[in-house]
């Protein structure tokens, strides 16, 4: 019998509750894990046996020009066209702000001709400021880490090693400031791709940019070490080499997509908190998959000993993500009894019982790991449909809204937005950038024009509103005569039976951190190394520890 | 003035979703507004152009198509007797209309719009459309009905090129969502560090 027939005859467990779920803080303590996406990524290309390559390396010796790195997969062919610049330092920012980057790239569907490369090279170095066609998937740009890039470069460029340490102390050479896709700037539409398999769960074709130019920014570190140090140069030790990921440094650009996009956080937590219990449910474990635990338990035990920050509040979940499997670790060794019926349910329930939010969130990731025949598969729930049910049911009526709101909004009913720090901040979009900020109610202008991501407000304004409306009246009367709540009924409706759709908190709230939001997201995209710079700010990594394209299939 | 631009047909429905909110209709009309755009440039239609003139209408105090539209939808989509419904006249840039009319046909059988003299269009369930002899570009004396045959099967078009005009006509109004830099804007989006580090 397979092991899902075996788990499917077990208990069944439930999935955990959203309202447990759906917290901030706890969505801020989300670890990545089989089903995050670059690993779903990984795991395809090794599967189907895909081919790389970089047929173009025309970078001359200041480390200027542009190279070509090819994808090829059992049906279609993907290139990262790369424009490395020489970009002096004080115009290197990794703020959207910014008007220039150490490198520029796009991710072209198939092979770029001559004069795409010529098109490309007049618009991506531009990034905003250009335009990119639907042949391409991507746009992006990365910045060095000037202290660990030079370091490499002149090490090698003497014929020796970089200092491991200082690898370790940073974790990459250069970090991403945005990767767009979805017909940003003219980019293929998702809807025109999405049925391709090898991009239909999310964010393939960015996970796919950023693996390659991961491989990319160690090119160039030798490339401009062998200018410098001629026959004296080396290339970078495998070892160290693979320790590299790329860093991706972000701000609050990101934080209102899980907010804007309630059908696909469901599929991610869905598919996430599916793969928990599946785990929890499995009768039996055998001794390779208490190896494979132990052997996942270790590495993150590892992760947390190299993983840094200065931001007060991730130097608590950090302490506290130590001490917690320390406190696993002694578990494992000593009270967890591995022949019980259900012991990684036994394990989980312990977890709940003795470990932080932090702690928690890392135990299920690493539950995830020896059960690849019964989580991979998940990977098909991430993505969804969200224009199902994007037109309103007029014909409901108000005592039905009112009853799914009871049912699925009660959340909302915990915070009193008659307390000025209940709604102390807004969202908006500024001029400048046209990027999302968050702002103080009490002392900045623009509140007028904020964005409709208070989503507990909206719908606490809406029961008020509708408490004035007979039970039985329509709600295409009520929306004529309240089209101001349209957002909020069209989100009620469309996100009913979608449990961890919503944000289960108050997105408004004086003491919100921006950061818990940016952690989930980047969890599910496989982010390592979390490390915020503010409560609004963030680097991480990606890809650290993981093969190169050319180790895959070369 | 900026040169015609090829979008993509979710940057087209982005842009006329922050377009209609900076001319002031709410959040969940100006979604609509973007929804319908990105239905009528997926069929070739002149999405971006109508979008200018009935926002621009809307500004200065008329009924826009859009709001028209999701209000007819929101009353008849899952109600299939519609015949004799008017559509208000004065209604500019009215093919606005034709998504919301999809999602009526939708519920059983096309929806033809005529006047007294005639057809003035019809779409099918499936979202086809079909121009009759009395299209016109202000509504005049339309009224709703549904037809029994199966209606006009969609076509693909390319992606909509936007003149510069239009473009800049649209980007104006969705600048009127965003707010103007302040130095606090700035100071707490980024990183409390430099980034040569």
């Amino acid at each position: 019998m397979s092991l899902a027939e075996q788990t499917h005859k077990a208990a069944a467990v439930a999935l955990r509750n959203p309202d447990l779920v759906m917290r901030l803080s706890r969505l801020g303590s989300a670890h990545p894990m089989r089903l995050s996406f670059l690993r779903v990524l990984f795991r395809r290309v090794e599967h189907e046996g895909w081919r790389f390559d970089r047929p173009v390396w025309e970078v001359d010796d200041r480390g200027v020009g542009h190279a070509i790195y090819r994808a090829r997969g059992p049906e279609r062919t993907y290139s990262l066209v790369a424009f490395p610049h020489d970009l002096p330092d004080e115009l290197r920012s990794d703020r959207v702000i910014a008007t220039a980057w150490d490198a520029t790239f796009a991710l072209v569907d198939g092979e770029p001709t001559p004069d795409d490369i010529e098109r490309l090279a007049a618009n991506v170095p531009l990034q905003e400021a250009g335009r990119i066609s639907g042949k391409e998937l991507c746009l992006s740009r990365a910045n060095r880490s000037v202290r660990l890039f030079s370091h490499v470069v002149a090490r090698l460029a003497q014929g020796q090693q970089p200092d491991a340490a200082e690898i370790d102390a940073v974790g990459y050479l250069m970090r991403t400031t945005a990767v767009y896709g979805s017909g940003k700037f003219g980019a293929a539409d998702r809807e025109d791709i999405c049925d391709r398999p090898e991009l239909k769960a999310p964010f393939q074709a960015e996970m796919l940019s950023v693996w390659l130019i991961r491989a990319f920014t160690v090119d160039i570190v030798e490339h401009l070490a062998s200018v410098r140090g001629g026959a004296a140069a080396v290339r970078l030790d495998p070892v160290l080499r693979r320790s590299l990921g790329v860093g991706n440094s972000t701000g609050l650009g990101m934080a209102p997509f899980l907010v804007r996009h309630p059908a696909l956080l469901n599929a991610w937590m869905t598919a996430r908190e599916t793969a928990l219990a599946r785990v929890r449910a499995v009768p039996n474990a055998t001794p390779a998959e208490g190896a494979a635990f132990r052997c996942a338990l270790t590495a993150a035990q590892k992760n947390a000993e190299f993983w840094h920050s200065k931001h007060p509040a991730q130097v608590t979940k950090l302490a506290d993500l130590s001490a917690d499997l320390t406190r696993l670790a002694d578990h494992i060794g000593t009270g967890w009894d591995h022949l019980a019926p259900q012991p990684w349910n036994e394990l989980w329930l312990w977890g709940e019982a003795q470990l932080s939010e932090e702690g928690q969130e890392c135990l299920l990731a690493l539950l995830l790991e020896p059960y690849g025949s019964i989580v991979d598969e998940l990977a098909d729930m991430l993505d969804a449909d969200e224009t199902v049910r994007f037109a309103i049911d007029g014909a409901m009526t108000v005592g039905r809204l009112r009853a799914l709101i009871a049912k699925d909004y009660r959340w909302t009913t915990a915070f009193d937005f008659t307390d000025p720090a209940q709604s102390a901040r807004f969202w908006y979009v500024s001029e400048e950038k046209l990027e999302p900020r968050l702002g103080d109610r009490r002392a900045e202008a623009g509140q007028e024009r904020e964005q409709p991501l208070g989503i507990a407000q909206a719908v606490t304004a809406l029961s008020k509103e509708l408490a004035g409306w007979r039970e039985a009246e329509g709600l295409a009367r009520f929306l004529l005569a309240h089209p101001e709540h349209r957002h909020t009924v069209r989100r009620i409706q469309m996100l009913h039976g979608l449990p961890y759709a919503e944000i289960r908190d108050n997105l408004l709230d004086a003491g919100m951190l921006p950061v818990d939001i940016l952690r989930c997201k980047l969890a599910f995209f496989g982010a390592t190394r979390f490390d915020p710079r503010s409560d609004r700010w963030v680097r991480i990594s990606l890809f650290q520890g993981m093969p190169y394209p050319d180790e895959i299939g070369a | 003035m900026t040169n015609a631009v090829t979008l993509a047909i979710s940057e087209l429905g982005s842009l006329i979703t922050k377009a209609a909110r900076g001319a002031g209709l709410s959040w969940g009309m100006s979604e609509e507004a973007g929804w319908a755009a990105e239905w009528l440039a997926r069929r070739g239609m002149p999405a971006a152009e109508w979008a200018a003139v009935w926002l621009a209408a809307r500004i200065d105090g008329a009924i826009c198509p859009v709001e028209i539209g999701a209000y007819l939808a929101d009353e008849f989509a899952s109600t299939p007797p519609i015949t004799g419904r008017a559509v208000p006249d004065g209604l500019v840039a009215p093919g606005y209309l034709l998504p919301f009319l999809h999602r009526i046909a939708l519920a059983g059988s096309p929806v033809v719009v005529t006047t007294t003299s005639g057809e003035v269009a019809r779409v099918s369930p499936g979202g086809g459309v079909e121009f009759g002899p009395f299209w016109q570009f202000h509504s005049h004396g339309w009224r709703l009905s549904r037809a029994s045959d199966a209606g006009p099967r969609p076509g693909i078009a390319d992606r909509p090129t936007v003149s510069g005009s239009v473009l800049e006509c649209l980007e104006v109004l969705a600048l009127r969502t965003t707010v103007p830099q302040s130095e606090a804007s700035r100071r707490d989006a980024g990183s409390s560090g430099g980034d040569n580090d």
